[in-house]
């Protein structure tokens, strides 16, 4: 029975330390890890920048990625650790937004992991001119699919 | 219902109980309780790690790594009960070593080995759920119930 209210002591307190939120600094530290890409060449990446900087308005992201093709338009971003619990709504939101924003465009978003990376990997090779038009479409229709995977 | 047990039996037995209780070794609950818990975490952790591995160099996303996460794990379980490994971090664990699904593996695992010797067919394939086999009943059911509740509140309740 002690040890019983010894635990449930214990949880009372962690639950109350972690719930008092420190939002002190990490509001106004907002630097968000994104690079603009090149909009030069063939493959025009203006939207996916438009995108990124759009999505890097909001407090908690602190990642974005973005690659867009000419009918496709694809988003990773991450947030803050703690705001994850809100994670799904988050990306329900973005989604939305990007879609009225970018209507001539097929928008999908993600916040996974892998999505991040991987579309952080297509932005270099874009960036450094080591993938076709072509390619990059299919790569695009790849990372899609990926992002629909359930199991 | 243990006190209307214990209120019908003769007043010998009433007194062996009382007997019995007071010279019983007393459970340590919060030591178990913390060694399951830092056991348990260990395990989860473990699954993180490969997790993130999976998510890492392999093609998968954190949607789709966890079943490659779970039977990876069952795998390694299966090494660590069939060497004897499993049943002494099952002592010192207790529920942190049951809970997560390698718990659920090495009770498999386990009954398999232990039936062995009665014949592939009734002995290992009619025994190997003997342990395991209300964690898939209960589970199947629960799940049941849980869509029964979801189906209900979404179709009716508007959620």
């Amino acid at each position: 029975m002690r040890a019983l209210n010894i635990l449930l002591m214990l949880g009372i307190a962690i639950s109350l330390i972690s719930c008092t939120s420190n939002n002190d600094t990490s509001q106004n530290r907002h630097d968000a890890n994104f690079d603009m890409i090149s909009t030069s060449n063939a493959m025009d990446q203006s939207t996916a920048n438009q995108a990124k900087k759009r999505i890097n308005r909001r407090a908690s992201v602190t990642e974005v990625h973005a690659v867009n093709t000419d009918k496709k338009l694809i988003i990773a971003f991450e947030i803050e650790h703690k705001k994850r619990f809100q994670l799904a709504d988050i990306e329900k939101k973005v989604q939305k937004n990007m879609q009225k924003a970018f209507s001539d465009h097929k928008a999908e978003v993600s916040t996974d992991k892998k999505l991040v990376l991987e579309i952080d990997e297509l932005e270099e090779k874009i960036n450094q001119n080591e993938i076709s038009n072509k390619k990059l479409k299919k790569e695009v229709d790849r990372l899609i699919k990926l992002m629909k995977e359930k199991t | 219902m243990a006190d209307k047990k214990k209120k019908n039996s003769p007043p010998t037995a009433q007194r062996y109980q009382t007997f019995a209780k007071q010279r019983e070794v007393k459970r340590p609950l919060l030591k178990n309780c913390i060694k399951a818990f830092l056991i348990g975490g260990f395990i989860c952790f473990i699954g993180q790690i490969i997790s993130t591995i999976y998510v890492y160099f392999f093609n998968f996303t954190e949607q789709t790594a966890g079943s490659p996460t779970v039977a990876t794990l069952i795998f390694i379980t299966m090494f660590l009960t069939g060497f004897g490994v499993y049943d002494r971090i099952g002592q010192f664990a207790g529920a942190g070593s049951a809970v997560p699904v390698t718990g659920f593996g090495n009770s498999v695992i386990s009954a398999a080995i232990e039936h062995r010797s009665e014949g592939f067919i009734l002995g290992v394939g009619g025994n190997i759920f003997k342990l395991a086999g209300p964690v898939i009943v209960y589970g199947v059911f629960s799940a049941f119930i849980i869509a029964l509740i979801k189906t209900i509140l979404t179709q009716w309740g508007g959620l």
